[in-house]
């Protein structure tokens, strides 16, 4: 730890606890915020957030997503699997055209996304809210809104480089179509899978070099 | 014109479409992958590969390419959060889960600078679409049944796009990895009695390269694969489990 850091302690013991004591009234202070203007389904006041662009979804949200005032942010999270830059998640899709009769029959996947709700609060994708001063430190927050929902809560920057996320957590953010392999008859002009025979000439050269360790 | 070889240790096919193409066209798309092969194979002891595995050659001396393909490989096991790793737990560096999507493409990017709109470069099941087939239509592209390799379960149509399969075949009671995925991850797809496991894993992305660098990691993510490729701008995925049933990415339907 940098020495300053630890003499400014020692030198104001106080200091310490009430840091702790405002950093954590900080936070509590904007869960709560978060909660009660993100937590329900009640109506929300249009928001001046900047739209990510959507796809043309038919039965896309249309959300009106909140912005807080100044004094916090309104953010999304992006794609959960990455760290890069954030992208816009596509609102959920529901399953469209039905297979043609040549093809197997699908079966619609089936939880019902809870997305079906008429009005969610929040259009889809990702917001990041400015850098705000905490007094010691500063905070910066991305939240991800997927299938009209807040899916995570991030804090970017926050007090004193704590990393900390909060992350709401849902799984059902898409409906995926299934349905039951069947074979197709249809004329190909190439085919994707792995092969029979790249298998076999590794089987063959592994069997062979085997042979030809000293 | 269509011609196929048997190379690096996997079918190769080239088909160009365009009228003027010539055999000496499509031989430097064969010679191409050659170069490749003489650098990347594991298999061969004079390759720049298997020196740097042997621990003969400082990072400061790899070649262009090499440090090429390892830059590759370092942003795809970040981006699958090392799902993707070229580096086994031994320390042996096998970039070919990088180096094939990324060869494909190269390879059909000299049949486009050489001006030519419809072909498609295919080594062991992974395509490189471009333009449209004799028919005059997007490349009509099958999906292997993984239960009867001889049968197409899925149909995709692709101009442009790249294809990219990973696959867990059954085969009575051995397990055969066509892909194997040495990573974390691989207890996802060993078949487990009474649960269902993934054994077939197909990418559809704007390139081979980008298809086929997610293709094996996506594999070894289990049922969170589904979900990358979701989140994934520009993939789409067909993803095939042990009771034959499969599941598609919102955007797949696209290319039926």
């Amino acid at each position: 730890m940098n020495r300053l850091y630890l003499s400014r302690f020692r030198r104001y013991p106080r200091f310490r606890m009430k840091k702790f004591l405002l950093s954590s009234a900080i936070i509590v202070l904007f869960g709560f915020y978060l909660f009660k203007t993100f937590g329900t389904d009640t109506k929300q006041e249009p928001a001046t957030a900047p739209t990510t662009p959507t796809t043309d979804d038919s039965n896309s949200q249309t959300t009106n997503v909140t912005t807080p005032d100044q004094s916090t942010a309104s953010v999304t999270v992006p794609a959960t699997t990455t760290d890069t830059t954030p992208t816009a998640t596509t609102p959920a899709a529901t399953t469209t055209t039905p297979t043609p009769a040549a093809t197997t029959p699908a079966t619609p996947s089936t939880t019902p996304a809870p997305t079906t709700t008429p009005k969610a609060p929040y259009k889809d994708g990702s917001y990041t809210g400015p850098v705000t001063d905490a007094v010691f430190g500063e905070m910066q927050v991305k939240v991800t809104v997927s299938g009209g929902k807040i899916t995570d809560v991030a804090m970017v920057k926050f007090p004193n480089d704590v990393a900390n996320s909060i992350k709401i957590n849902t799984n059902a953010h898409v409906k995926w179509k299934t349905e039951t392999i069947a074979a197709q008859s249809a004329k190909i002009n190439i085919v994707s899978g792995a092969t029979e025979s790249s298998v076999a000439f590794r089987q063959s050269l592994a069997a062979a070099l085997e042979q030809a360790k000293n | 014109m269509k011609v196929e070889r048997f190379m690096m240790g996997m079918p190769l096919t080239v088909e160009v479409i365009d009228a003027p193409v010539t055999q000496a066209d499509i031989e430097a798309v064969f010679d191409y992958f050659t170069q490749i092969d003489e650098r990347f194979s594991t298999y061969k002891t004079t390759s720049e590969i298997s020196a740097i595995n042997r621990g003969e050659v400082l990072p400061k001396q790899y070649s262009l390419l090499m440090r090429e393909v390892f830059a590759a490989a370092e942003e795809t096991k970040r981006i699958t959060r090392g799902f993707f790793d070229m580096v086994s737990p031994d320390g042996h560096i096998d970039p070919s889960g990088i180096v094939k999507g990324w060869a494909i493409h190269n390879a059909a990017n000299i049949l486009s600078l050489k001006g030519f709109a419809s072909y498609y470069v295919e080594a062991g099941g992974d395509i490189q679409t471009r333009g449209m087939n004799a028919e005059n239509e997007p490349w009509q592209v099958g999906i292997r049944n993984p239960f009867n390799p001889t049968e197409m379960v899925k149909i995709v149509k692709l101009s442009g796009q790249g294809i990219a399969t990973s696959g867990n075949y059954l085969r009575g009671d051995h397990i055969w990895q066509p892909e194997l995925a040495r990573n974390k991850g691989q207890e996802n797809n060993v078949s487990d009695d009474g649960e269902e496991k993934i054994v077939s894993f197909t990418v559809i992305g704007p390139n081979i390269y980008e298809a086929d660098r997610f293709a094996t990691a996506v594999f070894a993510m289990g049922a969170d694969g589904m979900a990358f490729v979701e989140n994934h701008p520009g993939l789409e995925g067909y993803m095939i489990d042990s009771t034959g049933h499969a599941t598609m990415t919102s955007g797949f339907e696209k290319f039926l």
